[in-house]
């Protein structure tokens, strides 16, 4: 059995501009029937400022938060999954995502009583959310590792067994919630961009910032990862090093993310097998190549959120699990098998 | 240029793995380390290549802690074909082999330094086959390759590095065990030191310069193969009773036949009642 392999300049250019076209016609297509034509014929429809409003305002933002968010979701997934070489681990499977909600979830219960709309309570949501996921997995680091050695084993069962407590609590807060902040609640158990501004796409770049920078030196160790630990080590590579350095990313990335957007479920564990399909195993095309697609299955099925139930707008977590499950369920009966197996 | 075991002891909790080992690998030097299964072998190449530390003892390379180099640096210096190399992604044979060359290294150079060894292991054609559909031998010789590349960068810088190989010809036929153990006394006759594991008596006796024997994790014997391998080692260490010896004319290196030979003929002689039971 022969393998070839496109290239990365194919493989990475093809992508991007599938995510360019995803993105205009995200931008072209909405609820309030504003299309990109009316703004380049100016004059046509006498509504301009509103539709440029819409635009600029509503549905730009909402193209990048879907991208960004995307990006962020299915990079860590595939960083997971690199690094416990399992083929379902993702953000969620070891607790970051709940621990990410649950830090988020306490600062909105709490922000009634003391958060103001200022820089406290503009900040407050991210950096709870970003809190909770390192609170997570610094619990997990702890709980997992002994003598400088992470058990990865014991990192994906403890992970799953935090992330049910921190949802338990989640739930309680829910339980407990006065009505504006049981909103706000609910609005993250099944994921929605509609809550994008540029504001906290602002907020959300440095921490995606951070994620990239820790992220783009695990694409060797990663490789040599498949091989096993005691390989990649024998091949001069700190897998301890490279161990917490992924678990710092992950949560870098996924809190915030999860802070605003709520869990999105699916992009994380899909996107990485698509890509390997494409690209193969190599984590140096895998991890751009699931930040291009993730961003472009996330403004997909967000754009159809917007407009399956116009004017309702349905939460983007539904849309990819609706969407996603029976699609991966068909790829794996159609493959057989995906390339990470454990 | 030397990787030394000084007294090297592992214990895990219920047992001794190895205790107090002693052995020095120097260049140009083939070493082969033999005996019966859970002896340790495997153990004391964990410990050679610093993957494990030991209980007590210490491993040095050029004279400092194993422990204390570098992981980058060790890996240009040393590299370890395992018993149970896994890959649990669908790569090609050229990219298995070209994930053993770290970073930074240039893409045309990573490309003629994965070509060369996956010709020295006669792999050149299988270079585009995806690495889980090769035979179970023929992915052991791909991991060999692997191994090579790792140690070709400082190999061509003129420093040799130690290989490691832990029963490299376990899954070979006749051709290709030799083909392995030529690569072996390259290696060795480019200035670099080689620790095997080996099963075949009778090529440890052959193509090792020392033969070290583990029983029960101790040294039970160590020197040259006609030193060490002798009717007394053989029952100690192996249990067998009553094997035959021979010296080869030229090399004067034994070869060990673990049957009663008195049964066998050759093939070119005739039957006869004396040497074939019906």
């Amino acid at each position: 059995m022969i393998i070839r392999r496109p290239g990365f300049g194919a493989t990475m250019a093809g992508l991007a501009v599938l995510l360019l076209a995803t993105a205009i016609a995200a931008l072209a297509i909405g609820a309030t029937g504003f299309g990109l034509g009316g703004l380049l014929h100016p004059g046509s429809a006498g509504r301009d400022d509103v539709a440029w409003l819409v635009l600029s305002q509503i549905r730009a933002p909402r193209v990048v938060l879907a991208a960004l968010t995307g990006a962020a979701l299915a990079t860590s997934g595939a960083v997971m999954q690199g690094l416990f070489r399992n083929p379902l681990a993702d953000p969620g499977l070891i607790g970051v995502s709940s621990g990410a909600a649950l830090g988020a979830a306490i600062v909105i219960a709490a922000g009634g009583a003391w958060l103001g709309s200022g820089a406290i309570g503009r900040w407050g949501v991210p950096v709870g959310g970003m809190a909770g996921s390192l609170a997570s997995t610094a619990l997990l680091y702890l709980i997992t590792t002994r003598e400088g050695v992470t058990s990865t084993n014991l990192v994906i069962l403890t992970g799953v067994a935090l992330g049910a407590f921190a949802a338990a609590l989640t739930g309680i807060l829910i339980f407990r919630a006065n009505d504006t902040a049981l909103r706000d609640l609910t609005f993250w158990t099944m994921g929605s961009l509609a809550g994008a501004t540029w504001t906290r796409i602002g907020l959300l770049l440095p921490f995606l910032l951070a994620a990239a920078i820790l992220m783009a030196g695990l694409a060797s160790p990663l490789n040599a990862l498949l091989l096993g630990e005691a390989d990649a080590a024998l091949m001069g590579y700190r897998v301890e090093r490279a161990k917490r350095l992924a678990m710092l990313g992950v949560s870098v990335a996924t809190g915030p993310v999860v802070a605003f957007v709520g869990v999105i479920g699916f992009i994380g564990v899909v996107v990485p097998h698509l890509v390997r399909m494409v690209t193969g195993p190599d984590h140096r095309l895998v991890l751009p190549g699931s930040a291009l697609l993730g961003a472009i299955l996330l403004l997909t099925a967000d754009t159809i959120a917007r407009i399956i139930a116009i004017p309702a707008d349905v939460p983007v977590g539904v849309v990819t699990a609706a969407i996603g499950a029976p699609l991966f369920v068909w790829l794996l009966i159609r493959l057989h098998d995906v390339d990470v197996p454990s | 240029m030397t990787l030394r075991l000084d007294t090297v002891s592992l214990h895990s909790r219920e047992r001794p793995l190895l205790d107090a080992v002693s052995l020095t690998l120097h260049p140009g030097e083939i070493v082969a380390v033999i005996g019966p299964n859970g002896a340790g072998k495997s153990t004391l190449l964990r410990l050679a290549s610093g993957l494990v530390a030991p209980t007590s003892g210490t491993v040095s390379l050029d004279g400092t802690p194993i422990g204390d180099l570098p992981p980058e640096r060790l890996a240009a210096r040393r590299a370890m074909l395992g018993q149970d190399s896994v890959l649990r992604a669908r790569f090609s044979v050229a990219e298995l082999v070209r994930l053993g060359i770290r970073p930074p290294c240039p893409p045309a150079r990573r490309e003629a330094i994965a070509s060369e060894a996956l010709r020295r292991v006669g792999l050149e054609a299988f270079a585009g086959r995806d690495v889980m559909s090769l035979s179970g031998g023929e992915r052991q010789r791909a991991h060999l390759a692997r191994v090579l590349a790792q140690l070709a960068p400082s190999m061509h810088a003129g420093r040799p590095g130690f290989l490691l190989l832990d029963e490299p010809i376990s899954a070979q036929d006749l051709a290709r065990q030799r083909l392995v153990m030529d690569i072996a006394r390259d290696h060795a006759r480019q200035g670099g030191g080689c620790l095997m594991v080996l099963h075949d008596l009778n090529w440890a006796a052959s193509r090792a310069d020392r033969i070290l024997v583990l029983n029960h994790g101790r040294t039970c014997a160590e020197g040259a193969p006609a030193e060490v391998l002798t009717p007394d080692m053989l029952k100690t260490a192996f249990d067998i009773a009553a094997p035959r010896l021979r010296i080869h004319v030229e090399t004067e290196r034994p070869f060990v036949i673990p049957h009663d030979f008195a049964r066998f003929r050759a093939t070119t002689e005739r039957k006869s009642a004396s040497c074939i039971s019906p």
